[in-house]
């Protein structure tokens, strides 16, 4: 739905110039909802400003459904423009004007009959819940409600895709989860392809499908989100995976084990074992437990969610012949499971 | 006492008629004053740097002409566009006579106004606008000038007080109106009271003005 072909964009500041984006290769698929993270100044509003040339790319090209953005005329690109909705951090609404007539706003861009426009406003207020408030002023709404507006005027020209930048960063914890659930159902409904940014690595496991990881203008990990969070590669990953993670392993527990006595050390092993999905690990642990001289002990865990997807990560004390445990590791393993020996 | 005696020299007809005149080159003066300094001021903001007509040479020669007219004194501009004056309404003398200079001087001062009004307006916005596809003028047209309204009411009614007194001056050409009788009667022939009724009705005028201007700007400011 959207590439982006070794993009690269430098500003020019003070007659010297800085590169905030270095080469930018991406492919973002239609239906998708792709996150882009990174540290404040890595790039990320760059990058989303460049997929419907806000910001022009110095070089590369910019391809949303089938077309070369770089390479339209000016009139051609404003029209190109109203199949990608954006939504801002600081919602963007017109302060003038009621609520009715900010989501009115993009459909006389373009332009519409007076009727459909009447007919499309009244269908978006009612999709954000927001219909009682169509001719109060953006200064009357809280910032949540302000964000609803900013959806639905996004949606008003029926996009193919929709951009968000820092869209809940302006909210608090409670609203942010609203704003996910609205944007995860639209995609769903819609079929809309998302693009979102952020800094948060909590928004990526709410609600995105693959993650991109941007850091000083290079895209240096992408990958499905529950790849990523499993098995995240870069140093930068593992800081936002350890962001959320809510997996607080009481070290003292391995210390413990350390204190034994070599003899039953050999006898004990501590493993972590993470799962994704609910299906299979249940009876996993048992089937494996069953084959196997051994016996588990759960000495810590935690199960979270990524996007739809349960998760969960053990960690485990395995007791019983050290040959016996090696194999009963081997085995969890063969069963699709990841198992980290800690001990 | 003698409401008569006490305004022995103020001649109430001539009041009136001042104060049709000086009614006349503030309006008419105010609204070739919109009619010119709204979309100068536009064009300055648009092409400043980093705005959507960015236009160096453009915006440094509307600059510079707006910096000139505001800098030289209204009395000398006045004098100054005499021949002008006589090119664009036939005559260099009288009321009609006063409205050129009047516009010419307070249009790139309500330029100004209007500038600082639109830079005011968030520049998140103007982007909203661009990525929905929006052109130039739809941006000027449903964003910059709706956003920017009540300021730029705000400055309608700035040069309109401002022309008030302007209008003054005006009877150097003899333009006549209120100013024009405080000086040559109040003034030149040390008549206090024709000196005081005039100044209280231009201090009425500038009351009406100012007031009615700050509702129309609490009407539109929904911030
Ligand atoms: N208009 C601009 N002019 C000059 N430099 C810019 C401009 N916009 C961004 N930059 C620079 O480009 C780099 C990337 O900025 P960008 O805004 O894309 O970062 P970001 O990842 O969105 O950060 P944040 O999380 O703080 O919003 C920064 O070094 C920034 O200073
Ligand atoms: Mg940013």
């Amino acid at each position: 739905m959207i590439t982006l072909q070794n993009v690269r964009k430098d500003y020019l500041v003070d007659k010297k110039s800085i590169t905030a984006l270095k080469k930018i290769d991406l492919t973002i698929e239609r239906g998708e909802i792709f996150g882009i993270i990174g540290h404040s100044g890595a790039g990320k509003s760059t990058l989303i400003r460049c997929i419907n040339l806000l910001e022009q790319p110095t070089s590369g090209s910019v391809i949303v459904d089938g077309k070369d953005l770089t390479q339209l005329s000016q009139g051609d690109l404003q029209r190109a423009r109203h199949e990608i909705g954006m939504i801002f951090q600081h919602f963007n609404l017109l302060a003038s004007a009621t609520i009715y007539e900010n989501i009115a706003f993009p459909l006389r861009l373009a332009k519409r009959p007076a009727a459909a426009i009447d007919r499309k406003v009244r269908e978006l207020l009612d999709l954000v819940g927001l219909t009682d408030h169509a001719t109060k002023y953006p200064s009357q709404l809280s910032g949540g409600q302000k964000q609803r507006v900013g959806i639905a005027r996004a949606l008003a020209n029926d996009p193919k895709v929709l951009l968000c930048d820092e869209a809940t960063s302006a909210l608090d914890p409670m609203t942010t989860q609203s704003i996910l659930k609205l944007l995860a159902d639209i995609n769903k409904t819609l079929g809309l392809t998302i693009v979102l940014i952020t800094h948060e690595m909590h928004v990526i496991r709410e609600i995105c499908d693959r993650v991109g990881v941007i850091d000083e203008g290079e895209i240096v990990e992408v990958g499905p989100v529950a790849e990523v969070f499993l098995k995240p590669q870069q140093k930068i990953t593992q800081e936002f995976v350890e962001q959320v993670s809510d997996f607080d392993f009481p070290e003292e527990l391995l210390a413990q084990y350390l204190r034994m006595p070599e003899a039953e050390r050999a006898r004990h092993q501590v493993v972590q074992v993470s799962f994704l999905g609910d299906t299979t690990f249940q009876p996993v642990m048992f089937q494996v437990l069953q084959e196997h001289p051994v016996q588990f002990n759960i000495l810590h865990g935690t199960i979270s969610r990524i996007k739809d997807t349960p998760f969960g990560r053990l960690v485990l004390e395995i007791t019983g012949d050290p040959g016996a445990a090696q194999k009963a590791v081997q085995n969890l393993q063969e069963r699709g499971l990841q198992v980290e020996v800690l001990l | 006492m003698d409401f008569n005696a006490l305004f022995a020299n103020v001649d109430w007809t001539d009041i009136w008629k001042a104060c049709g005149e000086t009614l006349y080159m503030v309006g008419l003066s105010t609204l070739f004053t919109a009619l010119i300094g709204l979309p100068l001021g536009i064009l300055v903001v648009l092409t400043s740097p980093g705005h959507l007509l960015q236009n160096r040479p453009v915006f440094g020669l509307l600059s510079f002409i707006i910096n000139i007219f505001r800098s030289i004194p209204f009395i000398i501009l006045m004098i100054m566009l005499i021949p002008l004056t006589q090119i664009l309404v036939g005559t260099s003398i009288g009321v009609s006579a006063a409205i050129p200079p009047l516009v010419i001087g307070s249009a790139p001062f309500f330029a100004r106004l209007v500038e600082v009004s639109l830079r005011e307006v968030d520049k998140g916005v103007i982007e909203m606008a661009q990525s929905m596809g929006a052109t130039t003028w739809q941006i000027i047209a449903r964003v910059l000038l709706p956003e920017a309204r009540s300021g730029i009411i705000a400055g309608i009614t700035i040069t309109i007080v401002a022309l008030v007194g302007y209008t003054a001056m005006a009877g150097v050409i003899g333009g006549g109106g209120l100013g024009d009788l405080a000086i040559r009667f109040g003034y030149q022939r040390f008549q206090t009271d024709v000196m005081l009724v005039t100044t209280v009705i231009m201090i009425l005028l500038v009351q009406v003005f100012q007031s009615v201007g700050d509702r129309f700007v609490r009407y539109f400011n929904r911030k």
